[in-house]
C-alpha cells in the first residue's frame, strides 16, 4: 500500500516522463524537414542537392554582379575562397548592410535550373562581426 | 584622469570581493570572527565594493560624454557629434562597456541584499548567500579587468572617435541592455540564496519568502528586458521582427521559461514546503542560463542577425567560468539535494498540482528551444554543423504552451493542497484560512470562462473587422480563442479577488500580480497571433504620385526630400524621406508617413528608419529602402494588426512583476519584524 505523498509523487514524476517523451517525439517529427546545412557556392556544384530543400548558402558578393531592374526582386552572384559560384535570387527589400564584396549567409532553396532563391539574407551587424561558419570557410575575406 | 580612477577602482573591487567571499565563507572560527562581527565584514565588503563598481562604471561613463578619446573603448564606439543619449548609452553598446554594466548590476544587486542587517534567524543564510554572490563578483570582475579592459589608454591618444554602429544608435540601446541585464544578473541573487540554501541544507518557507522578491524583481526586468529587444528588433529593418527564433532571442528566453517555473515553483515552497529540491534546481538552473544568454552572444559560437564581433580568447575565459559556475552548483546540488526531506503532500487537483503543471511544460518548452538553439553545435561535433529555424520551433515548443496557456487561466482558482472547490478560499496566503469557503461547481466556472473567452474573441475579431480586412481561418480563430480564455482567467482572477476580499481597494499586491501577469500574456498572445499570421505586406515601386493598396488601406507617393548633417540639431547623418500619403476612402489624404533611410558619412553606413503610425487595432508600418534604377523609389507598406496588444500585453506583465515584488517584499518585512 503506497502512501498518498509517493502516489502523488509517482502520478507528477511520470507525468514529467510523459512530458519528455512527448517532446522527444515532436523533435523526431519535426526535425527532418527542418534541418538546414550550411553550404558554400563549391559545395552546391559537387553535392547533388534537392532542389527545393531549405539550405544556408555563405559566401562573399562578387563586386559587379549585383543587379535590379525593379528595385525588388535582387540578383548577385556567391563565391568562395574555392571559386565557385551561385547566383543568387532575392526579392524584397535588401538589408542595410549589404554590399558588394562582403560576405553574407543566405537562407533558402534551389530553384532547381541553376539559381538559388533566398527568403532571407544574413549580412553583417555591425562591420567587424562574421557569422562563424563564414569564418570557418574563409571564404576570400 | 578620470578614467584611472574608474580603473582604480574597478581594479580594488576585486580585493574587496576576495576579502567578503573568504569571510563569508570560511569555516566557522576559521578567522576567529563572532556572527554578528562576521556578518558586518561581509555586508560592508558587499556594499563598498558596490560603491567601487559604480564609480567605475560612472568614470567610463563620462569618458564617454566628455569624448575623452584616450581611452580605446570611447574611441572605437564614440564621436563628438553624436546626440548626448548615445553617448552615454553607447557606454554599453560595445562589448567592454557592457560586461562593465553586468558587473556594475551584480554589485548593486549584492549590496541591495546586504543593505539590510538580516534577522537573527535569516543571518547565516544573508551571509553565506553574500559570499556565493562574491565569488561570482570576482569571476566576472577577472573577466572584465584580464580580458575586456574598459579602460585600456591609447597612446598618442586621438582626437576624434569611430563612431557608433548607427544600428545602435537608437532608444533601444538604451533600454533594452540594461533591463535585460537588470533580469539575469538579478538570478545571481537567487541563485546565491539558493546555493546558501543548499550549503545549509535548508530550504524552508523562509527561505522561499525571502528568495521571493529577488526572482520576481529579476523576472520583471527580464520581461521588460525581453519585450524591449522584440520591440526594437521589430521597428529595426533587417532584424527579423518581433521574435524570429533567433539563437540570441533564445538565449534570453531560456532563462525566462525557467525563471517563471522557479518565481511559480517559489509560491508552493513558501505554502507547503513541497518541491523544494526541485525549486532549488530550478534556481541553479534560472542563473546558468542567464549567464549562457549573456555570454555565448559574445562569443560567437552561434550564428545570429544580432551577434556582435568577439575575440576568441575570452570566449574561452567564459566558457571556463560557465563550466565551474555549472560543475560547482550541480555537483553541490547533487551532493546535498538528497538531504533534504520531502515537504508537505498535495493533491493532484490543487493549486499545487496546477503550479507543477505549469513547471513542468514550461520546463519541457525549455528543453526543446535549448535543443533547437544549441542543435548547429551538437550536430557541429558529428561533423556538418546543421540549424533549425523557426519552423521546428513552432512544431515543437507551442504543442507545450497551448495546455499551459489553458491551465493558466484556471490555475489561480484553484485552492491550496485540497481539491476541494472554494469560491472565496482561493485566495492568497494571507487571505485568512476560511474566508467564505463555498463550494463552486467547476463546471460552472468552466462555462463562464469559455463564454468571456469566445465573447473577448468575438469582440476583437469584430473590431479588426469593422476597421480592416483581417485575414481569419480556422487555426487563427482557435488561437484567438485561446488568448481570449487567458485574458479571460486574468480578468476573472481579479473579480474573484474583488469578491473574496469585499473590494477592488482590498485586493492583496500579490492578487494584483497574478491577474495583472496573466490577462497581460493573454493581451500579448492576441498581439503574437495577429502580428505572426495577419500581417499584410507589399514591397512595391513607386513613383511620385503612384498609388498601392494593401489590405484595406490606399498609399501615395508624394514625394523625396533630402536633408543634411546638422550637429547643432543632434543630427550626425543625411537623410532621405519618402513623403507617403495614407489616402481615405474618398481619396483625400488622412496622413502623411514618412520613412526614413540615413546615410551616416562617419561610418559610410546607411541604416533604415521606418516610419510607424501606431492605432489602437493595428501599426501602419513603412520603410523607404532604396532607388531602383528606373527612377522609382522602393517602399514596404503594410497593415500590422494588433502589434501594440503584444507590447502592451508585455507592459502588464511588467506591472503584475512590479505588484508581485511589492508583495512579497511586503510580507518578508512583515514575517520579519
Amino acid at each position: 500500500m503506497m502512501s498518498s505523498r509517493v502516489r502523488s509523487r509517482l502520478l507528477w514524476v511520470s507525468l514529467g516522463a510523459v512530458l519528455a517523451a512527448g517532446a522527444v517525439l515532436l523533435i523526431v517529427f519535426a526535425l527532418p524537414g527542418q534541418l538546414n546545412a550550411f553550404r558554400t557556392p563549391s559545395q552546391l556544384a559537387t553535392l547533388e542537392i534537392q532542389p527545393g530543400k531549405t539550405l544556408r548558402l555563405g559566401g562573399q558578393i562578387v563586386p559587379g554582379s549585383y543587379a535590379t531592374e525593379d528595385g525588388i526582386t535582387h540578383l548577385f552572384t556567391l563565391t568562395d575562397k574555392e571559386g565557385g559560384v551561385q547566383v543568387v535570387r532575392y526579392s524584397g527589400a535588401l538589408p542595410d548592410l549589404f554590399r558588394e564584396g562582403q560576405g553574407i549567409i543566405a537562407t533558402g532553396v534551389l530553384d532547381g535550373q541553376g539559381g538559388f532563391d533566398a527568403k532571407t539574407l544574413l549580412t553583417k551587424h555591425d562591420e567587424a562581426y562574421v557569422p562563424r561558419e563564414l569564418r570557418d570557410h574563409a571564404s576570400a575575406q | 584622469m578620470i578614467a584611472e580612477w574608474a580603473h582604480l577602482a574597478l581594479i580594488l573591487a576585486l580585493p574587496v570581493a576576495v576579502m567578503q567571499a573568504l569571510s563569508a565563507l570560511s569555516p566557522a572560527g576559521m578567522l576567529g570572527w563572532s556572527g554578528g562581527f562576521r556578518q558586518n565584514i561581509v555586508r560592508w565588503s558587499a556594499l563598498f565594493g558596490a560603491i567601487l563598481t559604480s564609480l567605475a562604471f560612472l568614470g567610463l561613463v563620462l569618458a564617454f560624454i566628455s569624448g575623452d578619446f584616450s581611452v580605446k573603448t570611447t574611441f572605437e564606439h564614440s564621436h563628438s557629434a553624436k546626440p548626448l543619449l548615445y553617448k552615454i548609452s553607447g557606454t554599453w553598446g560595445n562589448h567592454e562597456g557592457s560586461i562593465l554594466l553586468w558587473v556594475l548590476i551584480l554589485a548593486v544587486f549584492g549590496g541591495l541584499l546586504a543593505l539590510r542587517k538580516g534577522a537573527a534567524s535569516r543571518q547565516d543564510l544573508q551571509v553565506r548567500a553574500l559570499g556565493v554572490q562574491a565569488l561570482i563578483v570576482i569571476a566576472f570582475l577577472a573577466f572584465t579587468i584580464f580580458t575586456s579592459n574598459p579602460f585600456e589608454r591609447l597612446l598618442p591618444a586621438p582626437i576624434e572617435g569611430r563612431g557608433l554602429n548607427p544600428l545602435l544608435q537608437d532608444i533601444g540601446l538604451a533600454l533594452h541592455p540594461p533591463l535585460l541585464y537588470f533580469g539575469y544578473v538579478g538570478f545571481s541573487i537567487t541563485f546565491a540564496l539558493t546555493v546558501a540554501a543548499l550549503l545549509r541544507g535548508e530550504a524552508d518557507q523562509a527561505w522561499a519568502r525571502m528568495v521571493r522578491p529577488w526572482a520576481m524583481l529579476a523576472w520583471t526586468g527580464l520581461t521588460a528586458g525581453i519585450a524591449l529587444g522584440s520591440w526594437w528588433a521589430y521597428y529595426e529593418l533587417g532584424w527579423g521582427g518581433f521574435w524570429a527564433w533567433d539563437p540570441v532571442e533564445n538565449l534570453s528566453f531560456l532563462p525566462w521559461l525557467t525563471g517563471t517555473a522557479f518565481i511559480h515553483s517559489l509560491m508552493v515552497v513558501e505554502k507547503s514546503g513541497a518541491l523544494r529540491v526541485w525549486t532549488l534546481f530550478l534556481g541553479v538552473v534560472t542563473f546558468v542560463l542567464a549567464i549562457l544568454g549573456t555570454f555565448v552572444v559574445r562569443s560567437g559560437l552561434l550564428t545570429s542577425v544580432h551577434a556582435f564581433a568577439v575575440d576568441p580568447s575570452r570566449g574561452v575565459f567564459i566558457l571556463a567560468i560557465l563550466g565551474l559556475a555549472v560543475i560547482a552548483a550541480f555537483g553541490l546540488f547533487v551532493w546535498r539535494a538528497p538531504q533534504f526531506k520531502p515537504g508537505g503532500g498535495f493533491a493532484p487537483v490543487s493549486r499545487e498540482g496546477a503550479l507543477v503543471l505549469n513547471n513542468l511544460f514550461l520546463s519541457t518548452g525549455a528543453g526543446v528551444v535549448l535543443l533547437g538553439t544549441f542543435f548547429p553545435l551538437i550536430t557541429e561535433a558529428f561533423g556538418q554543423p546543421l540549424t533549425v529555424g523557426k519552423p521546428y520551433f513552432d512544431a515543437t515548443f507551442l504543442p507545450f504552451m497551448v495546455p499551459l496557456l489553458l491551465l493558466m487561466a484556471l490555475g489561480p482558482f484553484l485552492p491550496w493542497r485540497q481539491a476541494r472547490f472554494a469560491a472565496g478560499g482561493g485566495g492568497e496566503s494571507e487571505a485568512g484560512p476560511n474566508h467564505r469557503r463555498l463550494r463552486l461547481r467547476p463546471a460552472r466556472g468552466l462555462l463562464t470562462l469559455l463564454v468571456v473567452a469566445l465573447g473577448l474573441t468575438a469582440l476583437v475579431i469584430t473590431l479588426l473587422s469593422w476597421q480592416s480586412q483581417p485575414r481569419l481561418t480556422l487555426t487563427i480563430a482557435l488561437a484567438m480563442v485561446l488568448a481570449g480564455w487567458l485574458l479571460g482567467g486574468g480578468v476573472l482572477t481579479l473579480l474573484q479577488r474583488v469578491q473574496a476580499s469585499g473590494s477592488l481597494a482590498k485586493v492583496t499586491l500579490s492578487g494584483w500580480a497574478v491577474s495583472l501577469a496573466h490577462a497581460g500574456l493573454g493581451i500579448a498572445v492576441f498581439g503574437l497571433i495577429a502580428g505572426s499570421a495577419m500581417v499584410q505586406e507589399r514591397t512595391v515601386n513607386l513613383k511620385p504620385g503612384d498609388e498601392a493598396e494593401v489590405g484595406h488601406l490606399t498609399f501615395r507617393l508624394e514625394g523625396v526630400r533630402e536633408t543634411q548633417v546638422d550637429p547643432a540639431a543632434g543630427r550626425n547623418y543625411i537623410s532621405a524621406f519618402a513623403d507617403v500619403a495614407v489616402l481615405d476612402r474618398q481619396g483625400g489624404v488622412q496622413m502623411i508617413l514618412s520613412p526614413e533611410r540615413r546615410f551616416y558619412p562617419i561610418r559610410q553606413d546607411s541604416t533604415t528608419e521606418a516610419a510607424i503610425h501606431v492605432t489602437w487595432l493595428g501599426d501602419i508600418f513603412l520603410a523607404f529602402n532604396t532607388q531602383a534604377p528606373d527612377g522609382g523609389f522602393i517602399v514596404s507598406l503594410s497593415w500590422r494588426p494588433l502589434i501594440p496588444w503584444l507590447y502592451f500585453g508585455c507592459f502588464l506583465m511588467v506591472v503584475g512583476g512590479v505588484c508581485g515584488v511589492l508583495g512579497s517584499w511586503r510580507r518578508l518585512a512583515r514575517m520579519s519584524s
